[in-house]
């Protein structure tokens, strides 16, 4: 009898579910490559956007670069090198991180504990 | 699924017009308190978001990263890379305030404040505008195309779209002073670097807010997988009143429950709420960002009902348990000191904090050099950092060399307000003096505030013998 009604409420459930009508893209699940992809990509975005910050509040990249022997206090116009050189270092971050975070992903999805 | 869909219900007729009514049920679900709450905590975010890069304050952005100048203006404060430790600082607090809050009451985070949430709150509130209610876009998705279809979800994507482009506009409006940017942006004047992160963020907004929505949650986010080690039992979090609700089954409208029967209806709405799709009625499940949406859906119906709201609520375990609930713990104890004494660090440190600095850094290509009189001389580069929103004139002093003498440019150098000067300094002390190494400190002084001194330690290179250098 219980049985019944939640076998009822299941079902009701079911209904509800599919009368949610979510758009196609919310309900279905990830494949594994999608899933590694998205962890990976988003693991490794925080943790390049950590470092960057970090980094380049320790170092200037200009004064990086008059101690590699460039001249470059000379022009106001160098300062926007700045922000080109930060968001070349972010991304050269991110993509050692990813390489980083897919690597361990793929081992240990792979490593003799899985199998 | 279809066996259990094609099972002759006996409530065929009861289910239907439970149907019916989820409905307008539904439709009231917004207006529950917790709907209401997450509104605000929407409005007040958001409001801040778009709204902070437009207030002035002293005649120039009250928030501001300027990254080409390397300063943060946080309204009355400039902030240089030096002061990076309070940024450190303020992560720190942020974390062990999550730490806290979860401990508390579960994920307040995710439901109220995440940005993931808050975005997505406002894309799904567009898409209502454009689409209808959920039944009404399941019904859109599912029929042909058509130009009233091309029309609402055309008018969707635009909506999105451009409000996608205006929160990256904005984003970068914090780094960029907005108001010559937009004045760029109009002219079409932008940097490459401005118009590729107004880009970048947009598009993240947009996939992120527009399509990834709760996926975002349940597998890319960290927070959700290791929040559970800051539960307890005694953690507030929501949860399905089982002892209550079961056996679930229909009533008779505004009648109690029929004898052996739980107060749950077993209408949905709980599940139909929840944006990540789940039934709480399964228990605590990590795909839950607790946003209370069931609580409110849930409610409403218990009111419709008759019986008593709070059949899903914030509850304990242990007092689902039937155990006392005890939200005072060591753990939150421990917490709170930790929080309290970190955040009043904070405010001390950042009104204490020196209104100048000074970075030195030796001369990399000589060592050392003796004087035609004998005297020794090391040369320095130093760095005067100027935080105040004064100018002020610098003197600099050796502390730990005995009778040496700073020679530079210019005995007392004068800094702008929120400048940096980089000036060489030749430090000299006679010969014989001293051999080989030694560390002394370097001292920063403004002359019309002889109260407050910063130094910095160096290193004096003399020969090791007087002849043989």
């Amino acid at each position: 009898m219980a049985d019944d009604e939640r076998a009822v409420g299941r079902a009701a459930a079911a209904r509800a579910v599919e009368s949610i009508g979510p758009a196609p893209a919310q309900s279905e699940d990830w494949s594994r490559l999608a899933e590694c992809l998205g962890v990976t990509l988003w693991t490794s975005f925080i943790a390049s956007c950590l470092e960057t910050g970090l980094i380049f509040a320790c170092f200037d990249p200009l004064t990086l670069g008059s101690a590699m022997g460039l001249d470059v206090y000379v022009a106001p116009s160098v300062l926007a090198l700045r922000p080109a050189i930060y968001a070349l270092g972010f991304f050269v971050f991110w993509l050692f991180t990813f390489v980083a975070a897919s690597l361990t992903a793929y081992m240990l999805s792979s490593g003799p504990h899985e199998s | 699924m279809s066996a259990a869909l094609d099972h002759p219900a006996p409530q065929a007729a009861a289910g239907a017009s439970l149907y019916a009514a989820h409905q307008k049920v539904y439709a009231r679900e917004v207006q529950g308190r917790f709907a209401r709450l997450r509104a605000l905590a929407v409005w007040a975010l958001l409001g801040l978001f778009y709204a902070l890069p437009w207030v002035r304050w002293n005649g120039r952005q009250a928030v501001l990263f300027d990254l080409p100048a390397r300063k943060f203006y946080l309204f009355g404060l400039t902030l240089f890379p030096q002061d990076f430790y309070l940024l450190t600082w303020l992560l720190t607090i942020a974390a062990l305030s999550l730490f806290f809050f979860t401990a508390l009451a579960g994920r307040l985070w995710c439901g109220y404040a995440c940005p993931q949430t808050v975005w997505t709150e406002i894309f799904v509130w567009m898409e209502r505008l454009t689409e209808g209610n959920r039944s009404q876009q399941m019904k859109l998705d599912h029929a042909p195309w058509s130009l009233a279809k091309l029309a609402r979800k055309g008018t969707k994507q635009l909506l999105w779209m451009s409000f996608a482009l205006f929160t990256g506009i904005t984003f970068v409006g914090y780094f960029s002073a907005i108001v010559p940017l937009s004045g760029r942006l109009v002219r079409l004047d932008v940097s490459f670097w401005e118009g590729f992160w107004m880009l970048f963020y947009g598009f993240a907004t947009y996939g992120n807010a527009g399509f990834l929505r709760e996926q975002v949650c349940k597998y890319m986010c960290p927070y959700a997988r290791f929040q559970s080690a800051m539960f307890d039992k005694q953690t507030l979090v929501i949860s399905y009143d089982e002892a209550r609700g079961e056996p679930r089954g229909p009533h008779r409208s505004g009648m109690p429950a029929p004898k052996g029967q739980g107060d749950c209806i077993d209408c949905t709405l709980c599940v139909q709420a929840c944006p990540t799709g789940i039934d709480i009625r399964h228990g605590l499940q990590y795909e839950c960002i607790a946003c209370a949406a069931c609580i409110d859906a849930c409610d409403s119906v218990m009111d419709r009902i008759g019986s008593p709201p709070g059949l899903v609520r914030y509850a304990t375990l242990a007092g689902l348990e039937g155990k006392p609930t005890r939200l005072l713990r060591p753990r939150i104890a421990i917490y709170a000191i930790i929080l309290g004494s970190l955040l009043t660090g904070f405010a001390y440190a950042l009104a204490h904090r020196m209104p100048f600095d000074l970075d030195v850094l030796r001369d990399r290509n000589t060592l050392f050099r003796e004087l035609d009189d004998g005297r020794i001389e090391n040369v320095y580069s130093v760095r005067v950092i100027n935080k105040d929103q004064h100018p002020h004139t610098f003197r600099l002093r050796a502390i730990g060399l005995p009778d040496a003498q700073i020679d530079s440019d210019a005995p007392a150098q004068r800094v702008p307000a929120e400048e940096v000067r980089t000036l060489v300094i030749r430090v000299r002390i006679p010969g014989g003096e001293q051999r080989g190494g030694r560390t002394f400190r370097i001292a920063l002084e403004a002359l019309d505030r002889p109260d407050l001194t910063v130094t910095s330690s160096a290193r004096f290179l003399a020969p090791q013998t007087q002849e043989n250098p």
